[in-house]
């Protein structure tokens, strides 16, 4: 229970760090400068494309719904 | 009338993901139906990386990762990544210790959850197809 409440705290922690990148354009780089700049490599973008896929293929198609 | 077409357009997108999204999100997991409709938008996207088709997506200006400016992320990601480690370690389903997607899993149990994920998972895929290489000057 306790880790449930960590993983939720790191992913609205991760989507206000990410929404505060793109409004403020602090110094620091969000996530979305992050894979642009590793998409612009053929090679990136095709690695991203993998990823993406295994997150799709994982969570829509082999997920277990709780009891 | 440029406005009323892609407005029109945008409707028609969205109509499409939606139909779409709620056929795909309604399928049994496991099943193969399930990888089908997870597969054929993978296809489409792989196939549309490879030729180099895909609207091109509005691109911030061309920054320099370096571990200083990235920090931040690299903080939470390794965080993720090794209670996810931990997770997995301990068989993937601790009741402790649950991996990413057992707590995912959760979100997963209503079809409206699955249906607003699947369409942000199409968007992202979308939006990787159209990030081109940057002209040569």
């Amino acid at each position: 229970m306790v880790v449930a409440l960590v993983w939720t705290a790191l992913l609205v922690a991760a989507l206000a760090w990410e929404c505060w990148c793109r409004l403020a354009r602090p110094r620091w780089l969000g996530v979305t400068d992050i894979c642009f700049a590793v998409a612009r490599h053929p090679v990136g973008k095709l690695l991203l494309i993998a990823v993406w896929a295994f997150v799709g293929w994982h969570v829509f198609a082999r997920y277990t719904l709780p009891a | 009338m440029r406005n009323g077409g892609t407005a029109l357009r945008f409707l028609l997108v969205t109509a499409g993901v939606v139909t779409y999204g709620y056929w795909a999100t309604g399928r049994p997991p496991f099943g193969a139906s399930a990888y089908v409709a997870v597969g054929i938008p993978i296809a489409l996207v792989a196939a549309a990386a490879l030729v180099g088709r895909g609207r091109s997506t509005p691109q911030p200006t061309p920054v320099l990762v370096t571990v200083r400016s990235a920090w931040p992320w690299l903080l939470i990601g390794g965080l993720m990544v090794g209670l996810e480690i931990v997770g997995l370690a301990l068989g993937g389903r601790s009741a402790a210790v649950p991996t990413l997607s057992t707590v995912v899993d959760h979100a997963l149990a209503w079809h409206l959850g699955r249906l607003l994920l699947f369409a942000g998972w199409l968007l992202v895929g979308w939006t990787l197809v159209g990030v081109h290489r940057p002209e040569r000057q």
